[in-house]
């Protein structure tokens, strides 16, 4: 019996245990997986807060009284996604941060913000929206193909009848920054779309219709979405299906043409009144529209005909159309995208920093074709000059749209010659090596006086440390050290000394405080053959760093240090302009050395590793010197009382071309006084130009035609300068790639986004280790790896000694 | 309480009776040292340099990588003979006789366990004097690094504890203890590779990706309940683990 009454009470004891510990997961389960969720709260260490949302932020979304967010997230994301270069980034929780962001956005909102997640065919509805669809690292094989799968991580933002898309996001640490720059830019794009109501509807009439047309064009032919089959039997089935599809667009003709009537029309309607807006982007979207109509005709032309050739003739025609109607939906995304768009213009044609492809090509094609006929060593090196050329005009492309557009940056070309568009709300002259002609200063001046932002970012010296120098003769082994400073012949003084700066032609040294160079040096034993390359980093003076910033200003807030290569001081005369105010945002420690032109010059300054270590160590301290001058102020033209600087004429102006320029110049009135921004750097931040005219200059076509061995010479000049570009980038990479960050700030500032600029200075993560020798880097290592176990161990050992003498004295 | 403290003090003053802790806290530190200067433990792909110097960041981000994957092992290591060296010995029925509940008895352990968890840390404290000697770091993330892996570590005590209640076999109890730690770790790369519809899920419960939030600077309720209810649930299973002897015949 007592048996019996203790297995129970063992029953019901281990079921009452069982049912609380039942009780308990599942306590934990709700609260960990429905509750935690959805009322959470966060405390964010950091110093500058930067994983809390900013004032500027919650400004940004209180402005805005009834946005909705449509939220685009792939289920399930995977791990990484590639992007170009064979690169790849990590997506793990990204999905997740993005909507935390977005909710607390939604939170400061005071209920003006809704937000829903597209959940049915995300990706499908993802490119309709425009998003930018990404593949991950793994493809997988359907139907005897590899495939990438798609997915779409982003969202669209509405406001009112306005729309921005966030195409890709993928780094949680940008989330904030691109979010409240749509905001802002919903706001402006609100704003000034009121204003250009009429242009806008009127393009969007004529985009519908062409649409409209170009969809009936394409629903003459259904597209073979199985790739149909192999070998012969393909090639007869194809053929097969290009005269079915024939038959079938000249069935369709009436149908195209009523439909198509109607976009000519409303072209015919709208022309007139769209192009008297003289609106750039309308400009482009009619252009391509005209090309569009031109095809169209021909197409139809096509139809009309019974030869067997023009059958062929149109159905390639047809896939001509569509392919133009993807510019013009493009050109019209651009036109609804221009309302409040803040371009930054790269000022180009001195040898800077230019991305931008070419325009004209160096080599042109049929000539090279034409002179490699009947001579292959021709053929060959005019091959490689046109090599050169390309991939030149790649980097600069890729530079475009991975650096700027990729970040948000709208950048133009600008020609100095010609007044700079009114869209442009910043000037960037990024390291020029040219002078600038009389025309380009007063266009300078000129836009500095409409009170918009210039840049300048220029270094004095051009320094080559281990580059390569072809030989002077052909044979010449090349040489492959080659290190040399020489003066940047640039004339941006004679812009800056009105406004009270001057950039000094000398370059400053920090003994103490500065970034490494890595070089490519060979080591191993001397006079032995086992002697090997590497790459070494060697403290460099040249490379000086800086803590001396004025943090209060919002390009510098968040920023403890910053290095900016090569670089010279700035002179400050207070008293040319009385009403501009000249901030010092960036000054050299009391360490620095300066050494000036007469000193550099006379070979005084050795460029290579160890010495100019040692030099700059040895020499006596300079002290402070001002590096990067914000000048603000009410400030009066250089040209005021001036006749304007006549435009130089292109080779190819004709006479009346002249004229016109100089009518223009008449009528045009100089801007005497104006609110200047003009923000001045003696560097190039490391980040040198590179452009095919700059590279290849010098070549000509004929000379090669001519034959002489004197060209082969030049080609090897040609590809060491590109290599040399190269190299000097590796060189201070890690510079160059910090000073990206403070580029994007300083483009921001330009066009007067200050509140954006606070938010990327707040991710400004980087804090450098202070320069310590080789050795003190040893002894701390050791010191902590080693040391600090031994004296722990040393204390165990006391601790257990003391504790062994008090047991002996206790048993005694 | 107060016997929650007692036995937690005892047990603490135990591990330090042998050389035992001394030797596990050195070589503990020297593993730390190695990833905080040479990141041998880094292994996300996308990690930039990992050697302190050549890094040239001050912050303490890359040993802060590192240390949970380091606990894995050695906080298991440390838990392993709570309770089942007590139940091989013979001294758990000593312990059970005496005026204590068994949760007390889980607790004081626990305790015992996260104050030489503690030692541990604190013991790697010269690396922040050494970072704020050659630099100056944000110190939220330095912060929120420590109290991270205090809660990893927390978690990993805990589970270390449930596992040696289960056998006598203190091997045993450390090796299911590693698998569980690694598994916790780990659960949202290795099932997540293989099952990508789960990684999502698998999210709320990994380990590393609570602890990269926390490390980061910011203390978020949901990290913090979610290591709170893990330290919960891994010390109830302990107790009625040390309970369920009453109910077997």
């Amino acid at each position: 019996m007592a048996k019996q009454v203790d297995k129970k009470s063992r029953i019901i004891s281990g079921s009452n245990a069982l049912i609380t510990l039942l009780a308990a997961i599942g306590i934990l389960i709700l609260i960990n997986f429905f509750v935690a969720p959805h009322f959470f709260a966060r405390a964010d260490l950091t110093q500058n807060k930067i994983h809390t949302l900013s004032e500027a932020s919650k400004s940004a979304v209180q402005a805005l009284d009834d946005l909705t967010v449509r939220v685009f997230i792939s289920e399930p994301l995977p791990d990484s996604v590639k992007l170009g270069y064979g690169q790849n980034r990590t997506l793990r929780g990204a999905d997740l941060k993005l909507r935390d962001i977005l909710e607390e956005y939604k939170a400061f909102s005071d209920g003006r913000m809704s937000i829903s997640y597209v959940t049915d065919n995300v990706e499908a509805e993802a490119e309709k929206a425009k998003l930018t669809l990404f593949t991950s690292e793994e493809a997988k094989v359907d139907k005897g193909r590899l495939e990438f799968e798609r997915y779409a991580l982003g969202a669209t933002f509405h406001y009112k009848n306005v729309k921005e898309v966030y195409p890709l996001a993928i780094d949680p640490a940008t989330f904030e920054f691109d979010i409240t720059k749509i905001l802002v830019r919903l706001k402006d794009k609100y704003e000034k779309s009121l204003l250009m109501k009429d242009m806008l509807s009127k393009g969007k009439e004529v985009f519908d219709a062409v649409e409209s047309c170009n969809k009936a064009v394409q629903a003459t032919v259904k597209d073979d979405a199985d790739g149909g089959e192999d070998g012969l039997k393909g090639l007869m089935a194809a053929a097969e299906q290009r005269t079915k599809d024939i038959t079938e667009m000249r069935s369709k003709k009436p149908e195209i043409e009523k439909s198509c009537q109607l976009a000519k029309d409303k072209m015919a309607a709208h022309n007139a009144d769209l192009r008297k807006h003289k609106n750039e982007y309308v400009e482009i979207l009619l252009g391509d529209i005209d090309q569009f109509m031109e095809t169209l005709d021909a197409f139809l032309k096509a139809l009309d005909s019974t030869e067997a050739a023009d059958a062929t003739v149109a159905t390639e025609l047809r896939t001509v159309i569509d392919t133009v109607f993807k510019e013009v939906d493009n050109d019209h995304n651009n036109l609804v995208n221009s309302p409040g768009q803040k371009r930054i213009g790269f000022v180009c044609g001195h040898g800077e920093f230019c991305p931008f492809a070419n325009d004209e090509q160096l080599v042109r094609p049929e000539m090279a074709a034409l002179l490699g006929q009947n001579n292959p060593m021709t053929q060959q090196i005019i091959g490689q000059a046109q090599q050169i050329e390309q991939i030149i005009n790649q980097i600069n492309q890729g530079i475009n749209q991975n650096l700027f557009k990729r970040n948000g940056f709208d950048i133009a070309k600008i020609d100095l010659n010609n007044q700079v568009p009114d869209d442009i709300e910043a000037l960037v002259l990024f390291g020029p090596t040219q002078k600038l002609n009389d025309r380009e200063l007063f266009e300078l001046d000129q836009f500095a006086m409409r009170g918009k932002s210039i840049v300048v970012l220029s270094n004095v010296w051009d320094i080559s440390v281990l580059n390569i120098k072809p030989g002077a003769n052909l044979g010449d082994e090349p040489d492959m050290e080659y290190t040399a400073i020489t003066e940047n012949p640039h004339n941006l003084n004679d812009f800056l000394t009105h406004f009270g700066i001057t950039i000094q032609n000398d370059l400053i040294m920090e003994p103490v405080s500065h970034d490494p160079i890595v070089l490519t040096v060979t080591t191993g034993p001397a006079n032995s053959r086992l002697r090997w390359q590497t790459q070494r980093a060697f403290p460099y003076p040249l490379l000086p760093s800086f803590d001396n910033l004025n943090s209060e200003h919002v390009l510098l807030r968040g920023v403890d240090n910053l290095t900016l290569p090569y670089v010279s001081s700035i002179r400050i005369d207070a008293q040319k302009q009385p009403g501009v105010t000249a901030d010092v945002l960036v000054q050299s420690s009391a360490n620095a050395v300066v050494r000036d032109a007469a000193g550099i010059s006379s070979g005084g300054l050795p460029l290579l590793p160890p010495e100019t270590i040692n030099i700059a160590r040895s020499s006596q301290a300079t002290g402070v010197v001002p590096v990067a001058v914000l000048v603000t102020g009410e400030a009066a033209s250089a040209f005021v009382g001036k006749t304007i600087p006549t435009k130089p004429t292109a080779e190819d102006a004709t006479e009346e071309d002249k004229k016109k320029a100089a009518d223009e110049d008449k009528a045009r009135k100089i801007v005497e006084k104006g609110t200047i921004r003009i923000l001045v750097i003696a560097s190039n931040l490391g980040i040198g130009g590179i452009n095919a005219k700059d590279i290849l200059a010098g070549f000509d076509m004929s000379k090669v035609a001519q034959g002489g061995m004197n060209f082969i010479n030049e080609l090897q000049n040609y590809q060491a300068k590109y290599q040399n570009w190269q190299l000097r980038i590796t060189q201070i990479r890690e510079t160059v790639e910090d000073n990206l960050r403070l580029l994007f700030n300083i483009m921001d500032w330009g066009v007067q986004n200050d509140a954006l600029v606070q938010i990327r200075s707040k991710g400004y993560l980087h804090r450098p280790l202070k320069n310590v020798t080789e050795t003190t880097q040893s002894i701390t290592k050791y010191a902590n790896i080693i040391g600090v176990p031994f004296l722990f161990v040393l204390f165990g050992v006391g601790a257990m000694a003391v504790r062994k003498s008090r047991k002996s004295r206790l048993s005694v | 309480m107060q016997k929650i403290w007692i036995i937690g003090k005892r047990e603490f003053m135990s591990y330090f009776s042998s050389p035992i802790a001394y030797i596990a806290i050195t070589v503990f530190l020297v593993l730390t040292g190695l990833q905080f200067f040479f990141g041998w433990l880094t292994i996300d792909p996308y990690a930039s340099a990992t050697d302190y110097f050549e890094a040239n960041e001050a912050s303490l981000r890359v040993l802060f990588e590192g240390v949970p994957l380091l606990f894995v092992v050695f906080l298991p290591a440390i838990t392993m003979r709570l309770m089942s060296d007590e139940k091989r010995s013979g001294t758990m029925e000593l312990l059970i006789t005496l005026p204590v509940r068994d949760h007390e008895v889980i607790l004081g352990k626990f305790l015992a366990a996260l104050m030489f968890l503690i030692v541990a840390l604190a013991l790697t404290l010269p690396y922040v004097v050494t970072v704020y000697m050659l630099g100056n770091p944000d110190t939220g993330p330095i912060i929120g690094g420590y109290f991270g892996l205090l809660l990893v570590g927390a978690c990993y005590c805990a589970i270390g504890l449930m596992t040696s209640t289960w056998t006598k076999n203190q091997i045993v109890a450390f090796l299911l203890g590693v698998l569980i730690c690694a598994g916790f770790y780990f659960v949202d790369t290795l099932i997540g590779a293989a099952w990508e519809s789960t990684r999502e899920t698998l999210h709320l419960i990994s380990f590393k990706y609570h602890f990269q939030n926390i490390s980061r600077g910011i203390i978020d309720s949901r990290d913090l309940v979610f290591f709170l209810s893990l330290i919960v649930l891994a010390v109830l299973l302990s107790t009625y683990s040390l309970q369920s002897r009453k109910w077997k015949a």
